[in-house]
């Protein structure tokens, strides 16, 4: 069988993890990850709740120090240049803490202006009226919705070369995560940024991502490009003979059901491959059908954790 | 990576004046107190001196207040989220250890500069009014040594502690229990010398008795107050 997903070319990385592990006590957080993120892609990370996603975007922004393993980011050694590279970063992070109570949104805001000194305050002002944001509210007056929209044009107003995203549309109403995809996407064309977000909304980002990453407690189980996960992960509707036997020889079947005669399997594999092995173990392939993203990142997942 | 100069940290200038206009906001009710008491304090001292027969002395509860306040400062200034936890400080593209540093010393113009104001302004009143309390020029800057030392060595002690308050709290009871009890009389040679001593709180906070005995005093609490910040920053990543 031929291997299944192409590797990403190791030049031209915006982002690099090499064997990056962090432990929590004797609690494993990430094992061995090796993080691959091209430069100008769009990057989603997926994985269940736990699975070491918001970790990982801390690690890479020497938020928290890793037990062993090496990043870089936009060429820097992250634990070497931790400053510089949170200021080439905009980071929206997972919780909702921004700053005092007290403080308004717009005197939050320019406070940003002065640690980023690339930020572009007619960029951000227009962005917080595509996003209907209040600059004279207080931050404790704000929603969850309104914070995170918030955090969102902090991250974007100086236009930093790499966007992290810890699940940026949670707390977010279905029109707003509409605009804040919107933005994102006209930020992704002017700058040509590159975008590493982590989600559990995976269909969110159909429209948007280039490469796919699974993680599951703490490894990478995937990590390619979508297209070749779209020509990979596959349905497959078989009809086999009474007392059909699955053929042995392949590994990587994500999803097996089964309605009488009729089987319903997804395979992760060439497809020309998977339907001559099915046809030798006496199965006759129907139909094949590419997987849309959720589905297949939800098979993978699924497979991850089970393994 | 298309990083263009712009996408690098800030200047520490540039930190240190927002960290400046940062903490007036955070102190906005310490200063509208402290306007509160000394306005109608100066105005009706004013009127004692123009009365003439009135007889206004430098007060020397401000030898230990004015400390007092300096050394509790950091712990208004500072919380735990934002050191220790995953607060916004922590986010910003700036060398951790220095932007703790350079917060420290935006908290030690904010204290020196209100002390001054303080000590001035008394000062001011008591040579209006003749008063025998004024002494040499030198007297009037034991306060703000005093002020600088022990806000340092508050700062020190919030950067090293998660809970500095407690701790603090804890080892003030400690002593008054000990005290109480009559058991701290093991302690006592230590404590007279760290207090009473040549290098003692005491002349370095209050004067003692010469420029020199309070000038060395001061400079030993001072350094040592210095070395407690770097090595309470210690704790605090590089990065």
């Amino acid at each position: 069988m031929t291997k299944p997903f192409p590797s990403i070319d190791e030049a031209g990385l915006a982002v690099a993890t090499r064997a990056l592990s962090k432990l929590y006590g004797r609690s494993p957080a990430l094992k061995d990850v090796d993080l691959r993120v091209p430069e100008g892609a769009v990057y989603m990370l997926a994985g269940e709740n736990g699975a070491g996603k918001s970790t990982l975007l801390r690690l890479l922004l020497n938020l928290e120090r890793p037990t062993n393993g090496h990043a870089e980011v936009t060429g820097l050694t992250v634990d070497r240049n931790g400053a510089r590279v949170r200021a080439r970063v905009g980071y929206v992070p997972e919780g909702f803490g921004m700053g005092p109570s007290w403080m308004t949104v717009g005197r939050w805001f320019a406070e940003r202006a002065v640690y980023y000194p690339a930020w572009d305050a007619d960029y951000a002002a227009a962005l917080c009226r595509r996003l209907d944001i209040d600059v004279t509210r207080r931050i404790g007056q704000l929603s969850k919705g309104q914070t995170r929209r918030a955090q969102i044009v902090a991250a974007l107003a100086h236009r930093p070369p790499l966007l992290l995203l810890d699940e940026p549309s949670d707390g977010l109403d279905p029109a707003a995560r509409d605009t804040v995809l919107e933005l994102v996407s006209d930020h992704l064309s002017q700058t040509g940024c590159t975008i590493l977000v982590s989600t559990h909304l995976i269909y969110e980002l159909d429209a948007l991502v280039d490469q796919v990453g699974v993680l599951s407690h703490g490894r990478l189980t995937t990590q390619t490009p979508r297209d070749a996960l779209r020509d990979t992960v596959k349905s497959y509707r078989i009809r086999g003979p009474e007392d059909w036997e699955a053929p042995s020889d392949l590994p990587d079947v994500l999803h097996r059901g089964q309605f009488g005669r009729e089987h319903s399997w997804v395979v992760r594999g060439d497809e020309t491959e998977v339907a001559a092995r099915i046809a030798a173990s006496g199965g006759e392939v129907r139909d094949v059908a590419p997987l849309s993203l959720h589905d297949a990142v939800v098979h993978l997942m699924r497979q991850g954790a089970a393994s | 990576m298309t990083t263009n100069t712009r996408h690098e940290p800030p200047r520490a200038i540039a930190v240190f004046q927002l960290q400046i206009r940062k903490m007036g906001r955070i102190l906005r009710p310490e200063l509208i107190g402290l306007a509160l008491i000394l306005s109608p304090t100066a105005i009706m001292a004013l009127g004692l001196l123009m009365q003439r027969d009135a007889a206004l002395d430098y007060p020397q509860e401000l030898s230990f207040l004015l400390p007092a306040a300096a050394f509790l400062l950091p712990f208004r200034l500072w919380s735990k989220k934002r050191l220790f936890d995953r607060g916004d400080f922590l986010l910003m593209p700036v060398e951790r250890r220095k932007h703790i540093l350079i917060r420290v010393c935006a908290g030690a113009v904010w204290a020196l500069s209100l002390a001054a104001v303080v000590v001035i302004l008394f000062n001011l009143l008591a040579l209006a009014a003749s008063s025998p309390t004024i002494g040499a020029v030198w007297r009037w800057l034991v306060p703000l040594g005093a002020v600088a030392t022990a806000y340092l060595l508050g700062s020190a002690l919030v950067l090293a502690l998660r809970h500095p308050l407690r701790w603090t709290v804890g080892l003030v009871l400690t002593f008054a229990l000990l005290s109480a009890f009559d058991l701290s009389a093991p302690l006592e040679p230590m404590t007279r010398a760290l207090v009473h001593g040549n290098l003692g709180l005491q002349p370095a906070l209050t004067g003692g008795a010469s420029i020199t005995a309070w000038a060395v005093a001061l400079l030993f609490w001072f350094g040592l107050s210095l070395i407690a910040v770097a090595l309470a920053s210690l704790r605090h990543r590089k990065d």
